[in-house]
């Protein structure tokens, strides 16, 4: 059950960093009345006193990996995992661990801590999102959403062969709402496909076709931002392009991120780009082979801030342990080669593939450290409002680690000490050690509370602290008017807030999990013409008996046995609509 | 040497897991504070005094103490746990991971032992009287380093798996063993098994040593035995001479960039059915399984078995 009492908080003298609305280091007040933002409270509110301490939006986690069928299977391969990491049940948290697969309870707690509010899981493939919302509803405190796989599906690739782009789009909406999905991710488009055929086929660049079907990388793109733009939905095209990993690739990175320029946005949810790039710190390699690999951070940081269709996230390398895991199963084969740890390879039926292998990045190594100065490099040398923070938990590193990347961010003096400890790549083939830029504090809410809120389209309810939005709220025992983070960073102080409130709701103070409530699963609805729809759905009825190992109607995830804590994102031609879960669902509540 | 002794109340069918039982936590305390040490039964926390009567002579250096469990524990886990000086004596069976990532001290078993005894160990000495089950001196699921370093000694038979993942240091087992002892063995680990091996020694083996006094299982899997061939006497392994002849074989079934560097010795008087065209003297029941025909590509030196005959 959600809250509802009329509960009243008054946070005094903090503090405020409020990017959408322009506040930059102001000290107010903010008022909270049943789990929204207000402009006064009554006498008889609850104080919360933060002087000195900074106020910010709760932070929001666009890309990451937490549940579903691929951690899971990491969780299997990985059992060593939880002995480096494991907490005993205190009363309020369950007892849970690990690392870079951490049990699903752990996750919320944990993330909650850092101060996140939302967080997203980046990659389902639509046969298995039943065991993501399971999951997801046993996952305390953040909100929540899952990015459905299109990239590799058999029926978007003969859609685009015939070139029916309505019919795509109808199956673009007819699978998210089959399936609770919140938006469209495209993983390596085309080259899981070709992997399936042969394990050394992929799709190297954005004109190389797919076997038998013919399409190519830069077609299913394309396709997909037209259905996405059609269909209005709140967030854009969430895109990890090909080639990820080679030295190289930032060639066919611009080539794929330019093949959306000039599509029309078609939602009011307040985003600007019609794509979102992932962990783009993958895609920014430079060079002929991994002796010439060097970074083109520069190149791609130049086109995202010339260019407003595009958003990206960094995916920082982080040393140390880590699992990679991901739908593009040609990449994690590659690693397999040149490191025979243990592999899952699997594939989904029509629809995409997966591969999960433990890496382990070290200071040692010239790529990871190269590797490493690219994320940097493309966070401080893009617009905060277009460059998101996030270690593609955890294919470059732990999210626990992110109060680290923060602090090489707001203080070059740290980073530059960093970057004596590993390889001398990281700055003979970087452009890092002439970049003196260094965040403020302001830029980092920018970079993981404000800017994730707008480009996910969540901007209407959350990401900032004007009156009536959720009053997601975190404060930190940091003072940036007064402490010099530039020559401290306070890491210590980021790696838990003083105060995170979800809604209203105090959930963590002073580092301690104290109120573990449940958030919904937001799910996207989307309309298109009842005809068009009709035919489309007797198409896939029809196909589904030869492509897929189950039948049609044990496919469609029931929604009142598995999303009754979902909240509907209802669009109605490029208008959102929010409609809570306590509203569509009394009766089952009851 | 101090005495204190543990004797266990009863036995219950669920494990309680102890890691405080280790010479360097009960030193320096009183019979009363060790008493009010806390272990685990199942998924509750109780004081050590509830299952144990403890009673002896406390001392304050880990050195000079001798913790004594006496009667069998056998659900009684994770005794000696990172222990690293002083000796634990216990006088019957204990489960499982009996001295795990101990670094020093002495661990004797009267009884027998269960799965990961000596997991981890990077020194000391375990001794185990009776038999230990899968693991001895391996590691837990999943992880990739198993023991560095230190002695584990067993009288009886042991199970699947021993030394897995082993960097260093030395298992004697004098009874038999179960199948894939050594696999993925990586640094200086030597392992000497008095009785027969069953399928699959020294699987992806890297580097390391093992010797079999009695008979290797030939299998399908074991692709590559023979591929050195010559036949070594009275090898010295682990610190003391070994009597006898050995076939000096490699065991190189894997697919990791190093596999198939450890040495494996087996027996040449209990071999003969890895030589080519061999097979078992006498297939009995309870022995090991009849040896198959040679595989085709084996490349033992035959002029020298000629010879031999």
């Amino acid at each position: 059950m959600r809250m509802t009492a009329e509960t009243e908080l008054l946070i005094k003298n903090g503090i405020v960093y409020d990017p959408i609305n322009n506040v930059d280091g102001e000290v107010m007040d903010v008022c909270i009345r049943g789990g929204k933002i207000v402009d006064s409270v009554s006498a008889g509110a609850k104080v919360i006193d933060a002087k000195g301490k900074a106020v910010t939006p709760g932070k929001v986690e666009c890309h990451s990996h937490m549940v579903g069928i691929t951690p899971t299977s990491a969780r299997i391969l990985r059992p060593e995992d939880i002995r480096t990491r494991l907490n005993v049940s205190d009363g309020i948290r369950r007892a849970g661990g690990g690392r870079t697969v951490p049990t699903t309870w752990e996750l919320g707690y944990e993330y909650a801590k850092l101060g996140f509010t939302r967080a997203y899981e980046a990659a389902v493939t639509p046969l298995y999102s039943r065991e993501a919302i399971l999951e997801f509803n046993r996952y305390p405190i953040l909100n929540k959403g899952i990015f459905i796989l299109f990239g590799n599906n058999w029926f978007v690739m003969d859609y685009l062969k015939s070139k029916e782009q309505d019919k795509l789009t109808a199956f673009v909406s007819f699978l998210l709402k089959s399936v609770g999905g919140y938006a469209i991710k495209i993983v390596n488009p085309g080259g899981n496909e070709a992997y399936k055929w042969n394990t050394e086929w992929n799709c190297h660049h954005a004109d190389d076709p797919v076997p038998y079907f013919g399409v190519t990388p830069r077609e299913i793109i394309k396709g997909l931002c037209i259905a996405n733009e059609e269909l209005g939905l709140p967030h854009s095209i969430h895109l990890h392009t090909n080639a990820l990993g080679v030295p190289g690739n930032y060639e066919v990175t611009l080539d794929e991120i330019n093949t959306t320029k000039g599509i029309a946005v078609g939602s009011d949810s307040g985003r600007v780009q019609n794509t979102h790039i992932t962990h783009v710190q993958f895609n920014s390699f430079g060079g002929d082979d991994w002796s010439t690999f060097n970074s083109k951070a520069d190149v791609i940081a130049k086109y995202i801030n010339q260019n407003d269709h595009i958003t990206a996230d960094s995916g920082n390398v982080i040393f140390g342990d880590a699992t990679t895991m991901t739908a593009d199963s040609p990449a994690e084969w590659a690693l397999y080669k040149m490191t025979h740890n243990k592999l899952i390879s699997n594939d989904s039926e029509a629809e995409d593939g997966v591969g999960i292998l433990p890496f382990l990045y070290s200071k040692k190594s010239p790529v990871h450290s190269v590797m490493w100065a690219i994320g940097l490099e493309l966070e401080l040398l893009t617009d905060p409002w277009k460059m998101f923070i996030t270690t593609d938990h955890p294919n470059a590193g732990v999210f626990l680690d992110y109060p680290l990347i923060y602090s090489w961010l707001l203080s070059e003096k740290t980073r530059m000490e960093e970057a004596e400890k590993v390889h001398p790549w990281a700055l003979k083939r970087t452009g890092l050690g002439g970049i003196d830029k260094e965040y403020s504090f302001y830029e980092l809410v920018i970079a993981t509370a404000a800017g994730p809120a707008k480009s996910l389209g969540v901007i209407k309810q959350e990401g900032h602290l004007s009156i009536g939005a959720k009053a997601n709220v975190t404060i930190w025992d940091i003072n940036p008017l007064e402490d010099d983070l530039s020559r401290d960073p306070r890491t210590d102080k980021f790696a838990t807030t003083a105060y995170t409130i979800k809604e209203g709701e105090v959930v963590v103070k002073d580092g301690m999990v104290v109120n573990v409530p449940m958030a919904p699963l937001d799910v996207a609805h989307t309309h298109v013409d009842y005809e068009i729809q009709k035919v489309v759905e007797d198409e896939i009825k029809d196909k589904f008996k030869r492509y897929y190992t189950v039948q049609f109607e044990n496919y469609i995830v029931d929604p009142d046995m598995y999303l009754t804590k979902a909240d509907k994102i209802d669009v109605v031609s490029g208008k959102v609509h929010f409609i809570p879960c306590a509203t569509q669902t009394e009766d089952v509540i009851k | 040497m101090n005495e204190i002794v543990l004797r266990p109340k009863d036995h219950t069918r669920v494990s309680l897991e102890a890691e405080v039982i280790t010479p360097d936590n009960f030193a320096g305390k009183t019979l009363e504070e060790i008493e009010n040490m806390m272990v685990y039964p199942g998924n509750r926390t109780v004081q050590l005094k509830e299952r144990f009567d403890v009673s002896g002579s406390p001392c304050d250096t880990a050195d000079d103490l001798r913790i004594i469990i006496d009667g069998g524990a056998p659900r009684l886990k994770r005794v000696g746990e990172k222990m690293s000086c002083g000796e634990i004596v216990v006088r019957g069976d204990i489960d499982m991971h009996i001295g795990a990532e101990m670094t020093g001290g002495k661990i004797t078993v009267e009884g027998n032992a269960d799965n990961f005894a000596g997991r981890e160990m990077h020194g000391g000495l375990i001794h185990i009287k009776g038999n230990a089950l899968n693991h001895v001196g391996g590691v837990a699921r999943g992880g990739d380093k198993g023991m560095t370093g230190g002695k584990i000694i067993v009288d009886g038979d042991a199970g699947d798996n021993i030394g897995d993942f082993m960097y260093g240091g030395v298992i004697k087992i004098k009874g038999n063993v179960g199948q894939a002892a050594g696999h993925n063995l990586k640094g200086k680990g030597t392992i000497i098994i008095g009785g027969n091996s069953w399928s699959r020694v020294g699987v992806e083996a890297a580097d390391g040593t093992i010797l079999v006094k009695g008979k290797v299982h030939l299998s399908a899997a074991s692709l590559g035995y023979g591929c050195i061939g010559k036949i070594v006497k009275n090898p010295e392994l682990g610190g003391e001479v070994i009597e006898g002849e050995f076939y000096e074989l490699r065991a190189d079934m894997g697919y990791k960039p190093k596999a198939g560097r450890a040495k494996v010795y087996a027996s040449v008087g209990e071999n003969e059915h890895i030589l080519p065209g061999g097979r078992t003297s006498s297939p009995r029941k309870g022995d090991m399984p009849p040896g198959r025909d040679m595989l085709p590509y084996l490349k033992i030196y035959h002029k020298e078995m000629i010879e031999r005959k």
